[in-house]
């Protein structure tokens, strides 16, 4: 066990050099320097020249990977080219907007996409069934930009119950948090009742209703819990999907998180604004990919790994 | 119901888009004053947007873009990552570990991020999403390939025919690709609604074509100001964007269903 997960924290240091290579090597690929973007394309080129040596933009560009690196090391992100705000601090200040954003996303997911899949699950076929499977399509197959636009339409346009934007408390949040959910939502519930479905035909289950035992006991207990193993998996996964989403549904609310902060970053091209984002996302999104895969091993006596 | 409706939908739906120049009655690009944020009415089935261009042949030329791209990158993606995966799978060793590697990066990520990252390098047209997603996809056709050929190279008829004297390409290209072709393309049809939506994901960020030109996305993302007074400007291209990937995941629920035991867990079709 030691061994896997010293094992796995060498492949995620690993992993997160390579990521920080590759967008740091997207982000020098960019067209148009910095400085013609700070004081704009017609400035006297040795301004440009001086800016991008304060800047350090001249230097080789192994030399300014190693710099950032190191600077990463220390936990410094750089500042804005625009605001000269410290980015680590801002994305620390703006990371819990996106977490609170993404963990009210996760439970109506959660709960949500649970009781339709075993609605759906338990009643393999009826109407009801058809019913859960073609919602969840839908949700499947909507742009999350779109339906929080719809969302807006309804709820804050026709019916005016919550506001269309902003950051704040839970009036605030019920809109992208329904729309980020969606896709998320649907696919819990594609995976809880497929696996109600594998689980159900397996032999165990019969055991249990041949000596006896209710459907509601086999239901709530020896079915729920064969079932978390693919969920956790899901729901794991799914933080990389409310880091896609929420770059798009926050712009959309204008909830104030690292999403946002991102798409405002790109449109600036404020480098390390967006190195800092995607970096921050991908570490996110690798180290709660690997909290999942250890977690297997708690929840399921089964896949204990014993290969070295 | 559910294997026939999407088929015919979608084959409408790809019919208007490609004979968009006789079925629209108006420009999509000309601007025409006259007629601003005009509702829906029979004259503008779909109403008219912000410039007085008529929504439904926007959606019409649109659809060309969006689809287009949509398609041109799951070629592209199921090119890059059937080389990869034949190369890695068959000759194994450091080749393989290389770009194992390269996939397990290119997976690390969160799609869109990556995508966004890719496609700011270079300057917005359609060939920007289209490399955008097609560098991000490729990598699950490569995992997926390598396992193909990794079983498939130990066959006998292939332990055969390297007896016989045939060179690495041959046997490539003559008894594994074959053998991957039909698993490759399941899986893009699995895939295929997934593409739309990040596609729709890049051009709504303004990342894809730029106005006038429209595509799905940007269509909305252009008219976003007006969705309070005048919904139908962003209503009815995110309806073709919806309809379009519900088709293709059905079609894509269809394909591995029949096709594949698929484990239902994967990440592949991961939604924006």
């Amino acid at each position: 066990m030691l061994v896997y997960i010293t094992k796995k924290l060498v492949m995620l240091l690993l992993l997160l050099l390579g990521i920080t290579f590759i967008t740091f090597s997207i982000i020098k690929l960019l067209p148009g320097d910095p400085a013609s973007g700070l004081i704009g394309q017609h400035a006297d080129p040795d301004d440009i020249q001086r800016i991008n040596r304060a800047l350090g933009v001249d230097k080789p560009f192994i030399a300014q990977f190693l710099g950032y690196i190191s600077l990463l090391m220390r936990g410094d992100f750089g500042r804005s080219y625009y605001t000269n705000r410290d980015v680590l601090t801002e994305i620390l200040r703006k990371l819990p907007n996106t977490i609170y954003l993404a963990s009210a996303a996760m439970s109506i997911a959660a709960i949500g996409g649970l009781l339709l899949g075993l609605t759906a699950g338990l009643r393999q076929g009826s109407a009801v069934d058809r019913l859960c499977t073609a919602l969840s399509l839908v949700g499947l197959s909507m742009p999350v930009f779109w339906s929080g636009l719809c969302l807006i339409i309804i709820f804050s346009l026709k019916f005016q119950l919550l506001p269309p934007s902003g950051t704040g408390g839970v009036r605030f949040i019920i809109l992208p948090a329904a729309a980020l959910s969606l896709p998320v939502l649907a696919s819990i519930a594609r995976v809880t009742r497929q696996s109600v479905i594998e689980t159900l035909s397996m032999p165990f289950i019969r055991v249990l209703k041949a000596k006896g035992m209710g459907s509601g006991r086999i239901n709530y207990i020896h079915l729920l819990k064969n079932i978390l193993i693919p969920l956790i998996t899901v729901i794991g996964l799914d933080f990389a999907s409310f880091l896609n989403g929420a770059v798009l549904t926050e712009t959309i609310f204008g909830w104030d998180g690292i999403g946002r902060f991102t798409v405002d970053g790109i449109m600036k091209r404020d480098y390390p604004v967006i190195l800092g984002c995607i970096i921050t996302g991908t570490f996110v999104f690798v180290v709660v990919n690997a909290l999942v895969d250890v977690s297997y091993q708690m929840v399921d006596p089964r896949v204990r790994i014993i290969k070295r | 119901m559910f294997t026939k409706l999407p088929i015919i939908v979608l084959s409408v739906l790809v019919a208007a888009v490609i004979f968009a120049p006789h079925i629209a009655r108006y420009d999509p690009i000309a601007i025409n004053l006259d007629e601003i944020k005009s509702a829906p009415s029979p004259g503008h089935l779909f109403g008219t947007d912000c410039k007085g261009r008529d929504v439904l042949a926007r959606v019409l030329y649109g659809g060309r873009q969006s689809l287009g791209v949509s398609f041109a990158a799951a070629l592209v993606s199921l090119g890059i990552g059937f080389i990869a995966g034949l190369i890695s799978g068959y000759y194994g060793g450091m080749a393989d570990t290389f770009i194992m590697a390269v996939v397990d990066l290119t997976l690390a990520f969160p799609s869109l991020l990556l995508a966004i990252g890719i496609s700011v390098i270079l300057p917005p047209t359609k060939f920007t999403v289209m490399a955008a997603i097609a560098l991000v996809g490729w990598a699950s056709f490569a995992r997926l390939i390598r396992g193909q050929v990794l079983k498939v190279k130990e066959m006998a008829y292939v332990e055969a025919a390297r007896s016989l004297g045939a060179g690495g390409l041959r046997i490539i290209a003559v008894h594994i690709l074959p053998q991957c072709l039909s698993l490759g393309i399941v899986m893009l049809g699995i895939k295929f609604s997934g593409y739309i939506l990040t596609e729709a994901s890049l051009s709504f960020l303004g990342l894809g074509p730029q106005p006038p030109t429209p595509s799905w996305g940007n269509m909305i993302g252009e008219n976003r100001a007006y969705i309070l007074s005048e919904p139908w400007m962003v209503l009815f291209p995110g309806l073709a964007i919806a309809i379009s990937a519900m088709c293709f995941n059905l079609f894509g629920d269809f394909m591995q269903d029949k096709y594949v035991n698929y484990d239902n867990s994967d990440n592949s079709r991961r939604r924006t």
